[in-house]
């Protein structure tokens, strides 16, 4: 048996390609400071949100008649308070879990959802594959907020009945991309021969389909978080988001509009916190592409 | 003669839409591009034999027929005589592993996300081996069967060559004990040596293995190392097609003679498509009569009207060409020759 020298045979070999899948994230990332400071930014939004008990006292939603439009720092309240004496602080903290929740509730299950339609229609081909990309084409022919407010219409403004519409509306974007990235997939030697190999259609297409869709679709749902956070934002902000009083960042900087002139902190902080959190899932969108580019 | 291992019999492919949308819309009625078009083709086990033409001659979509990547607009793909359509499912399954594939592009034809051993051991999992150690063994024994040590196993694709990535995709198909292994272009991707190499490799496990091929390339040089018998296509139709001794010793079709010109030895002529003078005809819309004749130094008043069919001619070769068959082909008179079937055709209308 004639076995090479490998040096020899792995002489011209290619620069790595896609590794980034095989090695622990924190290695992936170094030299990465847009990936670290998303993830970053993201952790400590995520923390002060979800621990929010720990770093205040207040509750977001008593009203205190005696503490009403305290300046910040004044009476023991960090931020001051809103119009009905609530502590701006704790209100920014609870209501930051909404719109975490949004980030992620809406994004998440568009991203599986939407990947899933978006593979079987391309591995499937045929008329099934025309009928569903038609109708994926009819959810772009409508302009995506109008789609939303009319389904909230429809069922009444909640927290539940927000996601709804999200998620009806927005798993478009990643069928479609799931769908060109699984054409360009069923191209490659290596899943035509998974199909000779007499593979399953579910193997090849989980195994060896998925890990080239993955990164793509990943990249997206950072932009679309960004987006169905702001969008939840401007829900609240126009009142048909989550019902008062619950606090959420959209509406808190609703709410403050009217003391805009003496108390502008009111609304201010508010969208402060809410481009933090998008900045931080651009960034982590930028790091994650990035880690892409590494890889073709 | 016994029962070939793969008999491809009147196999078309015909696509419905022309490629481009401007023909597309200068052509109002409903056009087909005739990609494959009444092609016989026998393999005999442990025999190879080579596909050759300019590209976009067919070759390539011959070659997913006869994979059953796609279904035949006409004619059928037998393996052992069998259809595995019509087979039960298990047998079926079995028929369809013995013919495997290896594709020209080195890289995409590994899933640059596993390992070496674990795609290969993949194969032998879905085949129902169940003991990991017998895994294990085997893929290190289809690794060094292709040239590879055993512990490149944990070698990604992205740590080999292009000549590498081939060998791998070779084991790969190997781990299915494939009879027949359809291999389009496999080195046409590859430098000059490393071409060699891997030819030398198709050979050794020919002989070790009894393996039957069939040998998808461009370059007629690289067949007349390794093919027992040739097709030549030119616009989805076989237009010479016998034994490669005879077909190299004196190619009888215009055509062969001027690929044949073009690449007097091995590994010379990496591109055809210059070989020959003029250009391809659209495969939309090929010519009348014989569909060689706008490029063809022989042309006669009859090949611009009369398809040519494919007849016997000195050495047992067929070829399809005015010169050899005069204009009155007699199909019947063509005795069906081994190891490669020529399809009589059929004579257009003028
Ligand atoms: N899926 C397809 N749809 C339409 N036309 C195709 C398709 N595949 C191949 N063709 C056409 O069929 C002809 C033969 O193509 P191909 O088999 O790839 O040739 P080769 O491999 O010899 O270069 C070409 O004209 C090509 O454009
Ligand atoms: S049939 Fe006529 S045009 Fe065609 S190859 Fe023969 S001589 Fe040339
Ligand atoms: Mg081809």
């Amino acid at each position: 048996m004639t076995v090479l020298d490998p040096a020899q045979v792995g002489r011209d070999a290619a620069p790595r390609r896609a590794r980034w899948l095989a090695v622990p994230l924190p290695r992936a990332a170094r030299g990465r400071p847009a990936l670290y400071a998303g993830a970053g930014l993201l952790l400590v939004i995520s923390v002060l949100c979800l621990g929010a008990p720990l770093f205040t006292s207040y509750s977001p939603t008593e009203i205190d008649a005696l503490a009403v439009l305290v300046t910040p720092g004044s009476g023991g309240h960090l931020l001051g308070t809103d119009e009905f004496g609530r502590d701006l602080w704790a209100r920014l903290l609870y209501g930051g879990r909404y719109d975490l929740a949004i980030a992620f509730g809406a994004t998440t299950v568009t991203l599986v959802v939407g990947t899933a339609i978006g593979m079987a229609s391309a591995y499937a081909g045929g008329w099934v594959d025309a009928v569903v990309m038609r109708i994926v084409d009819l959810f772009f022919a409508f302009p995506f907020i109008v789609l939303v407010i009319a389904i909230i219409a429809a069922l009444g403004p909640s927290l539940r009945n927000m996601f709804i519409a999200l998620w009806i509306a927005s798993w478009v974007g990643y069928a479609r991309i799931a769908h060109g990235q699984t054409s360009s997939a069923s191209r490659y030697g290596y899943v035509i021969a998974a199909g000779c190999l007499g593979y399953s259609r579910r193997r090849i297409l989980v195994r060896h389909v998925l890990p080239s869709v993955l990164p793509f679709v990943t990249v997206f749902a950072m932009v679309d978080a960004v987006g169905n956070v702001l969008l939840g934002a401007s829900l609240g902000f126009l009142g048909i988001g989550i019902p008062q009083p619950t606090p959420e960042w959209g509406s808190m900087i609703s709410g403050g509009q009217a003391y805009v002139l003496s108390n502008w902190q009111l609304s201010l902080i508010p969208g402060l916190a809410l481009v933090l959190l998008g900045v931080a899932f651009s960034l982590l969108g930028d790091g994650l592409a990035d880690l892409l580019r590494a890889k073709g | 003669m016994s029962t070939p291992l793969l008999e491809a019999r009147g196999l078309s492919k015909h696509y419905p839409f022309p490629r481009t949308a401007g023909q597309w819309v200068r052509r109002a009625a409903p056009r087909v591009l005739r990609a494959v078009d009444d092609v016989d083709l026998t393999v005999e086990s442990g025999r190879t034999v080579g596909v050759v033409g300019e590209t976009g001659s067919g070759k390539s979509t011959l070659g997913r027929l006869l994979l059953r990547l796609e279904r035949p607009t006409a004619g059928e793909v037998l393996i052992d005589g069998v259809s595995p359509e019509e087979a039960a499912p298990a047998r079926a399954h079995q028929l369809r592993r013995d013919v495997q594939v290896v594709l020209q592009d080195p890289y995409t034809s590994l899933n640059p996300y596993l390992t070496i051993g674990s795609a290969i051991e993949e194969v032998l999992t879905v085949g129902g081996m169940t003991s990991h150690e017998e895994r294990r063994a085997r893929v290190a024994e289809l690794l060094e069967q292709v040239g590879f040590p055993a512990v490149w196993s944990e070698r990604k694709p992205g740590q080999l060559s292009g000549g590498g990535r081939q060998r791998v995709s070779i084991a790969r198909a190997l781990a299915a004990g494939p009879r027949l292994i359809v291999a389009d272009e496999p080195v046409s991707a590859l430098d000059v040596s490393v071409q060699a190499q891997v030819l030398n490799l198709f050979q050794r496990l020919q002989r070790e293995l009894d393996l039957a091929y069939v040998f998808i390339t461009h370059d007629l040089a690289v067949l007349e190392r390794i093919a027992d018998s040739v097709v030549v296509l030119y616009l989805g139709r076989v237009v010479e097609t016998g034994p490669a001794d005879a077909l190299f010793a004196g190619p009888g079709h215009p055509y062969t003679q001027a690929l044949l010109n073009a690449a007097p030895a091995l590994g010379r002529s990496r591109s055809t498509s210059s070989a020959v003078t003029g250009e391809l005809p659209d495969p939309a819309s090929p010519p009348a009569g014989c569909t060689f004749h706008t490029r063809c130094p022989f042309v006669m008043d009859v090949c611009r009207t009369t398809r040519p069919a494919l007849t016997p001619i000195a050495g047992g070769l067929h070829a399809a060409c005015h010169l050899h068959a005069g204009s009155t082909p007699d199909p019947q008179a063509a005795s069906r020759p081994q190891p490669v079937t020529p399809d009589p055709g059929t004579p257009a209308t003028p």
